[in-house]
């Protein structure tokens, strides 16, 4: 669903951001992405967003070059980023029904955006509240709930538990492993390893722009994955 | 999904606090200044009455037609409530002199400054709608990008299958979503006082006017919105577009229309006032020894019983000899022509004056080029008729009329006829030794026969003296002066949008 063939991106300052990058993610796959700040992940998640164009390689989604056909690739892919602010004098339904809209579910009703929010565990005072009263684990849930309602095969979530408590993290995850279930492939870029470990199918360890270290779930299982994370983060690139 | 984007920053702008305050602001100035224009133009339109019907009556009560002064009032224009322009630096009064020609109307002119140059701060509609809609559309634009990205849901709009073009109009939508209503609610607020105004009547023409008033605000409103968005494409944060977006609405409105005027008055020199009133009262001495001498040329006794006048050329007698009449007519018959002869002379001057105005306004309005809201008020007065070159148009229309006035007197021999300057029949003035033997038999003044006095004479039929005709500018004249600077305006503004397409195309989402 998801693929990054040789995937590169040097900025104009010459800067190597990401280099050669090859994954594959496939449906019903959670792959984590873990790496300490300016690693690349987030250049990663751009270049699928077409944010940026890439140096050199290619990242695919369903099969699409996201390059030639940004807009036909995102119909298979939402996003949820790392702090979502949302419009803050909308109400979280009337956020929902923006990005909904946007995202061409036209015809969905005020219960059908209320089920959506109940389904995340957002409380039902705040279906109708302004969003610049919630808290950040509020506005992930809501950022979660625009996803789930794009109904996308592919889902990229950029350190999304990043300041959140445990218990919105845990619902973060809970949900995340449900939509897997579902046969989503979920891209997700974080620094939380026992979150990734707990759900991730895959794990890849970025420094520098590259991709040092991928492990299958039953690999990295078998070893000490925060020992490997920390012996690469340590370790120099060569 | 351009259409949603622009629903939504509707909305958003719409519950705002930036909305809530223009609202608020249109709320309280347009009616304030709406109101207050309403009536000084009531006033202007009462001072406007009275000084007509004052210069009726005083041009039909004549005797002599030495005396005929007519007078032209020019009426207020009812769209000077929208636009000032230059009206109230000009006057609305021109008395009609065989020896002058008239420079500016009486009234306000400000004869020792150039009247033709407009003041940006005599408020009125026009400046309001310049200075708020600007503001405004600066107000709702300077973070068009900058607010979405900074507030991360630019990311997760362009994480959609939208189109930065789309995106971009449907921005654009929303702001003109939300300023039309504004320019319209103050158009439609201001139209509603006018009609439940006492004495101010618009015509149909007139509220074709006031449609393309509101067709040029949309315009000047567009460019400060292209300009702004231009600028929210160029910068990354909100703050860096607002300091420059402040910067270029307070030089726009404030700074350039000040410095232009400066530029334009050491550039574009004007001779002292004085200097031409000193060559014109040149003129008028040498005029006064010509006359003294024609008049010394002649040895005769100008003894008058009843002798009105004025340096003007009135003259008015009854109850003198024959031989004194004669000799005053001759008199007429040489200092008329000679009256007229110096007047053109004395034009030389005026006009030289007039000339040094007309290259400053000139160079005014080249320099306004430079300023949106300098051709806006251009524009505006131009439409409202308050304009200089309504004016301009007036006052030669004026003078086209004193040329013909002129020519009616010289046609019709007049100066050489002696009722211009008695009412008395020429065949009752008795020659002067019998005249001078009934002075000798009177002995206080109510023994002196009643025909020796003006006011037993009727007045003169004056219907066949040419009359002053008024031509309006017609709405052609007007639109072609204005097209051009509108088209402007649109140029410029597509300018800008184009250049915000090329800079969104590489504006960094993340």
């Amino acid at each position: 669903m998801l693929k990054a063939v040789d995937l590169t991106k040097r900025y104009e300052d010459n800067h190597l951001a990401l280099d050669a990058l090859n994954l594959e993610i496939g449906k019903g796959e959670i792959f984590c992405l873990l790496g300490a700040n300016g690693a690349g992940k987030t250049t990663t998640i751009n270049l699928f967003l077409n944010f940026i164009e890439p140096t050199s390689g290619k990242a695919f989604i369903n099969d699409i070059d996201v390059s030639k056909e940004p807009l036909k690739a995102k119909k298979y892919i939402s996003y949820v980023c790392e702090n979502v602010m949302l419009y803050g004098n909308f109400t979280a339904r009337q956020n929902l029904d923006f990005f909904a809209r946007l995202g061409g579910k036209n015809n969905l009703t005020k219960e059908d955006y209320y089920m959506y929010m109940r389904d995340v565990g957002l409380q039902e005072e705040a279906f109708e509240k302004k969003v610049k009263t919630f808290s950040k684990g509020m506005r992930q849930k809501i950022g979660l709930t625009i996803a789930i309602i794009k109904d996308t095969p592919a889902i990229l979530l950029d350190e999304p538990t990043t300041g959140l408590d445990p218990k919105a993290a845990s619902e973060l995850t809970r949900i995340l492993l449900r939509l897997k279930q579902e046969g989503k492939a979920i891209f997700m870029c974080t620094h939380d390893i026992f979150r990734a470990k707990a759900i991730a199918d895959k794990v890849g360890i970025m420094k520098d722009g590259r991709l040092v270290m991928m492990r299958t779930r039953k690999e990295f299982l078998e070893d000490d994955l925060e020992r490997i994370y920390l012996d690469y983060m340590q370790e120099p690139v060569v | 999904m351009a259409w949603l984007i622009a629903k939504k920053d509707f909305l958003l702008n719409l519950i705002s606090t930036r909305f809530i305050i223009a609202f608020l602001l249109c709320l309280f100035l347009i009616p304030f200044t709406v109101i207050v224009n309403v009536n000084d133009y009531q006033n202007r339109l009462r001072v406007y009455q009275v000084e007509k019907a004052k210069a009726e009556k005083e041009f039909k009560q004549t005797r002599v037609y030495s005396g005929v002064r007519p007078e032209i009032v020019k009426p207020p224009q009812a769209l000077s409530i929208f636009c000032k322009g230059i009206s109230n630096n000009v006057g609305n009064r021109v008395t009609i002199y065989l020896g002058k020609i008239p420079l500016f109307a009486q009234g306000k002119t400000a004869e020792r400054d150039n009247p033709l140059l407009n003041s940006f701060f005599s408020i009125d509609f026009i400046n309001v709608i310049a200075i708020i809609m600007s503001l405004l559309a600066l107000v709702f634009s300077y973070d068009i990008f900058s607010k979405e990205k900074e507030n991360g849901t630019l990311k997760l709009i362009f994480s959609n299958r939208i189109s930065r073009s789309s995106f971009l109009s449907g921005k654009i939508a929303g702001i003109y979503l939300t300023l039309i209503p504004i320019l319209l609610f103050n158009f439609i607020l201001s139209c509603l006082i006018i009609i439940f105004s006492q004495d101010v009547s618009l015509t149909a023409n007139d509220w074709l006017h006031v449609a393309l008033l509101f067709f040029a605000s949309f315009i000047y409103m567009s460019f400060f919105i292209f300009l702004s968005t231009f600028i929210s494409s160029k910068v990354k944060c909100s703050i860096t577009s607002i300091i420059i977006n402040l910067f270029l609405w307070i030089w726009f409105l404030f700074l350039f229309p000040n410095i232009s005027t400066y530029l334009v008055k050491t550039f574009s020199k004007v001779g002292l006032y004085e200097n031409m009133k000193y060559a014109m009262d040149q003129l008028d001495n040498e005029f006064s020894d010509k006359c003294v001498n024609f008049n010394n040329s002649f040895d005769i006794d100008r003894d008058h019983f009843n002798l009105n006048g004025g340096y003007d050329g009135y003259f008015e007698t009854t109850g003198d000899s024959r031989e004194v009449i004669d000799f005053e007519i001759k008199i007429k018959t040489f200092k008329e022509p000679l009256r007229i002869d110096y007047a053109d002379k004395k034009w030389v001057y005026q006009k030289k004056y007039l000339d040094d105005l007309m290259k400053q306004k000139k160079l005014a309005k080249s320099f306004a080029w430079f300023s949106p809201s300098d051709l806006f008020e251009n524009i505006s007065s131009s439409l409202c008729q308050t304009n200089t070159q309504e004016y301009n148009d007036f006052m030669s229309n004026v003078r086209d009329y004193r040329k013909t006035f002129v020519q009616y007197f010289v046609d019709n021999k007049m100066f050489e006829l002696p009722e211009y300057i008695t009412p008395q029949d020429i065949n009752t003035f008795p020659p002067k030794k019998k005249l001078e033997k009934m002075w000798n038999s009177i002995k206080c003044i109510e023994d002196c026969p009643p025909s020796w006095f003006s006011n037993y004479y009727p007045y003169l039929d004056l219907s066949d003296i040419p009359v002053f005709k008024f031509h309006q500018t017609s709405l052609i004249q007007e639109l072609s002066q204005s097209i051009i600077k509108l088209s402007f305006l649109v140029i410029i503004s597509i300018i800008f949008f184009y250049l915000t397409v090329l800079s969104f195309r590489k504006y960094d989402l993340r």
